[in-house]
This record gives structure tokens, sequence and C-alpha cells, in this order.
């Protein structure tokens, strides 16, 4: 390991070995707050990159992440892929982040804000999903922008999970259909997004769902929508739906401005009459952050979270959060 | 989709395979764009990422880039790490085995080119965004340009090869175009008394080295990294000592440091400057950016 740490950037062999390490903190604002008060390191994940031979790409990243206050080490990511065997295509295999929405694709140090909005914390975990398995994806022979991907993983667990899980019934598979478009100086990408999975015990999980991005000089408009049935082999279908948008834009050098809103309701909820129960949990999170390179930030805001059911107390949410990201090693990529 | 949408979508799409016949060049940069058309002239069709106004450090792996590179026969790229940010994941996701590096369609202009700011040490991020391989900026050089246009017009030639002569001699009018021209700017530079300048990042560089002018400071404290108030200090006193009489900045960053070194130090003129071929809209060809340079050093208003 030492040694791997005493490798320069774009080091000998191609490989670009970098270091990533997220800080956060999330403190109550109010006594219904459920922050847990605490600064910690989120995740410190080591990556590797590199070519493998001639024709594949190798990654490599672990990643500790805290949990319940201990930073154990675990495999994060650990693909190959290649574009050289046949044209256009884009074939992966090995344990990856499904390729499916904006923040799933995305390593969490790169999000543009601090924490998961509820929608992706409720569909995807903390920090997304992964799974072992392999994803085609082809920028089709077009005039104009347009990828589509598939993929098929184990399917035993879904999302952050520690156990082996159970063999499903119907391994977790996905797809992905992207377009972009360019006016101006600015550029924008928008897709629609398919998931499902069906357990040992014969439930259903689909996911559909619309991510968009766009971005301008010192400015980024970003969304996601997401619906989430669930049919169990023996009880009603569930449905739930959130969404989220975030803009931010640069205010003056270093400083930059954001703000997330975010909706989710549990579109099913009955009452013990069979009548829908209206739910919603809005959100609306401002932050301000402060980049001194691109290779080191930090970021802070507070989350003003409002929880509503009908025929139930009202839940007011308000937490401050800070987060401390910075980046050793190879240069970080830009992507869009 | 009725028939009027259909009919638009197939002309759309064999108008992108007729120009196919064509080598399809794609560029990183503007300059490489200007240089590539002067040298393919009617054989090629050159389409270019970066505008010549925009920095090139700080972009992404736009998916328009991603398509454009999807689509070409040949690459070329500046290196010396100026695309290191985004170009590998442009070329991952246009999945285009026909331009990633090592393979013909992928030329890079900074091979067989002799740099200069190589870091003497090792570097960290400590020093800011430095190129461990050199300045990256080579194709504010002329004399550099003229190499990278040869080399092109090889590589074109190798790629087709119909057109080898073809290349060959209009590689060999814009060398000519552009040695004459070097002898003038010499003298006129000179003629200006102007050793020593400042500029805003090393963008510069290439061209002031080849003229005898002297980079004598920055305004970034390190590559990357913004004007702080005391780094303006020192370049305030750095100007003082060194009878600095210009500083040049490139027009896609700020004058404003500029303007509070010249008002202290006194006696400086502030030029913002296009440092790229399309930086401005009537900066077409790379005499004209050269021209524009020199004029700017001469004082003289564009």
């Amino acid at each position: 390991m030492l040694l791997l740490f005493s490798y320069p950037a774009q080091a000998q062999e191609g490989i670009t070995p970098f270091v990533a390490v997220d800080m956060s903190g999330a403190f109550k604002v109010d006594e219904s707050s459920t922050a847990s008060d605490r600064f910690e390191v989120r995740e410190a994940e080591f990556s590797l990159a590199a070519p493998v031979d001639h024709i594949f790409d190798g990654m490599f990243s672990i990643a500790a992440h805290s949990e319940g206050g201990a930073h154990l080490f675990e495999l994060h990511e650990a693909w190959l892929s290649t574009t050289k065997l046949v044209p256009r295509i884009q074939l992966k295999a090995g344990q990856f982040f499904l390729g499916i929405g904006r923040l799933n694709r995305v390593h969490r140090h790169e999000w543009p804000f601090i924490s998961a909005p509820v929608v992706h914390k409720l569909f995807f975990g903390d920090e997304g999903v992964l799974d072992s398995g392999a994803e085609v994806s082809s920028l089709l022979p077009l005039p104009f922008f347009l990828e589509l991907s598939a993929g098929v993983t184990n399917g035993f667990v879904y999302g952050h999970s520690h156990n082996a899980g159970e063999k499903p019934r119907q391994p977790t598979h996905y797809a992905r259909l992207a377009t972009a478009g360019a006016a101006l100086s600015s550029e924008a990408l928008v897709a629609l997004n398919y998931l499902s999975r069906t357990d040992i015990a014969n439930e259903r999980m689909q996911l559909f769902g619309a991510d968009f991005v766009a971005k301008w000089a010192g400015g980024i408009l970003q969304a996601e929508l997401w619906q989430r049935r669930i049919t169990p082999p023996a009880a009603k279908k569930t449905a739930e739906q959130g969404a989220y948008l975030f803009t931010g834009f640069n205010l003056i050098g270093a400083i930059a401005t954001g703000l997330r809103f975010e909706h989710f309701s549990v579109i099913t909820l009955e009452d013990a009459f069979g009548r829908r129960v209206n739910n919603n949990i809005v959100a609306l999170s401002p932050q301000v952050s402060y980049r001194a390179s691109e290779f080191a930030q930090f970021r802070s805001g507070v989350i003003f979270q409002d929880q509503t059911q009908e025929n139930s107390a009202r839940k007011i949410n308000r937490t401050f959060e800070i987060q401390l990201v910075y980046i050793m090693g190879a240069h970080p990529a830009h992507e869009f | 989709m009725n028939f009027k949408s259909i009919c638009l979508f197939l002309s759309a799409f064999f108008w992108t395979q007729t120009s196919m016949a064509k080598v399809n060049i794609v560029t990183t940069t503007s300059d490489l764009q200007a240089l590539a058309t002067a040298v393919g002239g009617e054989r090629v069709a050159v389409d270019g990422l970066i505008k010549g106004s925009q920095d090139p450090h700080h972009l992404e792996a736009k998916p328009s880039f991603v398509l454009k590179v999807s689509h070409a026969d040949l690459l070329v790229s500046n290196g010396l790490g100026l695309e290191a940010a985004w170009l590998p994941k442009v070329l991952a996701g246009a999945r285009n085995k026909n331009i990633l590096p090592g393979s013909l369609g992928h030329f890079i202009a900074a091979e067989g080119i002799t740099a200069i700011d190589i870091p003497l040490t090792n570097v960290s991020r400590a020093d800011g965004d430095v190129h461990q391989e050199g300045n990256p900026h080579i194709t504010l050089d002329p004399e550099r340009v003229i190499i990278i246009a040869s080399a092109l017009a090889i590589r074109l030639s190798e790629l087709d090869k119909d057109g080898a002569d073809y290349y060959q001699q209009r590689a060999g009018v814009f060398v000519k175009e552009i040695t004459s021209k070097i002898p003038s700017w010499k003298v006129r530079l000179k003629a200006t008394g102007i050793s020593k300048v400042i500029t805003y990042h090393k963008t510069l560089n290439y061209f002031l080295t080849r003229f005898q002018i002297e980079p004598a400071g920055y305004l970034e404290p390190h590559p990357g990294v913004t004007p702080t108030a005391r780094h303006i200090l020192d370049t305030i006193s750095t100007a003082k000592t060194g009878q600095i009489k210009l500083i040049l900045v490139e027009n896609f960053f700020d004058d404003t440091a500029a303007k509070r070194i010249a008002a202290e130090a006194g006696g400086i003129r502030i030029k913002t400057v296009p440092v790229a071929v399309g930086g401005e809209p009537d900066i077409q060809t790379f005499i004209d950016l050269y021209e524009r340079i020199v004029q700017a050093v001469e004082g003289k208003s564009s």
C-alpha cells in the first residue's frame, strides 16, 4: 500500500492513483432534527485506474465509510472495461455503481451538494447502489447524441449491504437512454431510466426515473424524478415518488452558492378504510461553498424539511450541514 | 413523426455519412482547428472542441465533445497535459477505437516539440496546476507551429494516401506564410524596447521567449490559482524593481489584479489579448493572432 501511495500522478504503467476524502457533519438546528451532531470522515476512497493491456482498462477502488463510528475499508468498485472489442460499444464487468440516474453514476464526493436528497436515500441509499455484474453501453451512430446503456447484476442484495443476500428470482436489471444538446455556451443531458429486481420472496421492485443536468459558465441545473413500485406476492402494490431540483452558480471568485428543492410522497398510502392519505416531504436546502481549487472544497448548508401526513402531526427538521472534500493524487476527471 | 420529420432526419443522417468521405478531423483547441484546416484544405472536414475564447484547462467531458470525437477519423490534441482533465473521459465516452492514443487516428501536436518551462524538480499540487512535462501552450510560438504543421501533413498523408501531395503542398504554403512574417515581428517587437512583461498565466511564454521578451512575473501566484492579495503586493514590488512597462492579460482571465498593480506601480500599460485563433471574432488565422499580440506589445489599439 505504501508503494502505491508513493506513485506520482500519471505514473508508470499509466496507473492513475488518487485518494478522495469526504468529511461531513450534520447538526441539529431544532430539537426535532434527526441530525447526528457529529463531524466525521464520511468516506475515504482510494482508487486506481489503468489500462490492463491493449484491450482492457481496469478500475479498482476501496473506501472506508463511517459506520457506527468505525471506519473499515471495503471494496467499492472493481471492474474491467473496453471500447476496443465492438465498435461504438463499451463493455464493463465487475463490481460497480449501476449506470442509472445522475447521482448513482457519480461518486458522492463529486456531488454538487452535501447529502443525498430524500428520494435518493430511500431508493438508492445514502450513497448509491453498487453490485456485481455486466453493463453494455453504446453511443448510437447518429448525428445527435443518443446513448443506450443496459446492465444486469447479481441482485442478491440491493443498495449498500453487508450481507451476502439470497439469490433473487430475477436479478437486478436496468436500462438508461440518454440524449444531449448544446445551445450557446450551455449544454444539457437528459435521460430515462428503468430498473427492476424480484427478490427471493417474489417481491418485485421497479424504478422508473428521469434525470437531467444542464451546465453553463459557472452554473448548473440538475434534477431527478423517480417512482418506485413494489409488487409483493400477496399484497397491494405500493408506489412512491420523489424528485429534487438543484441549481448552483458561482458568486464571486472561489465562492459558489446553490439551492435544492425536493419532494417525496407515498402515492398509495391509505388509511384503515382504504382512503388515500395525503403525505408529503418537502425540503429546501440552501448552501454555500468555497472551492480553493478543484482539489479542495468546503461546503455548508441548511436543510429545511417539512413532513406532513393527513391526520398526523407535522414534523419539521432543520439540519445544519458542513462538508470538506479533498483529493490527492491523479488529476480528477472533469465529468459532465 | 410525420413524413417531413422523417425526411429531415434521414437528410441529417445521410449528410453525416457523406461528410465522412472527407477525412473527419476533430481538434481539441481552436488553434489546432485552424492548423488542420490550413493543412487539410478541401480534403478534410474539421471541427474543434474548445472555442478560442475559452480557458482550455477547466473544461468537462461534455456530451457534444463525446459526439464529435465518436465520428472522428483523426483526433488532433495538444498534449503536454493540457487536456488531461477531460480528454480521457471524452475518449472513453466516444467508444471510437480509431482515435485512441497510440493509434494512427490520434495526432498529438506536442510530440516532436521541445517544451519549455519543464520543472527542474518534482512538483506537487502545492505548486499549483503545474504541467510536469512542460508548458503546454505550444501554439503561441510561430516556429513550433511550423513544425506541427509539417508533422500533421505527414500524419494526414498516412491516413489519406491519395492526398499526400496535396497536404504537403498546403503545409508548405502555411509554413511559408508564417516564416515570411517572423522577421518583421522580431523587428517590430525589438523596436518597442519592451524586454519584460507580466502575464496572468504562462500562456504567452512560448511567444515571449521566441521574441526575446522575458516573462518577468505572473498574476497567478501559482498556475491555476487566482491572484491573492499578498501575491498582488509581491507583483507590485516586482513591477517596480523590474521596471515593467506592460501587463498582458489573456482575454479569458479577469484583469482586476492587473489594474491594481498598474495603479500602484505606475507607468504600466495593460493589454488584454486573445491567445488562440478564434479568441476574438476577427482572429481567424495564426497570422491574425500573432499580429494582434505584436500590436498589443507595440501599444496599438486593436
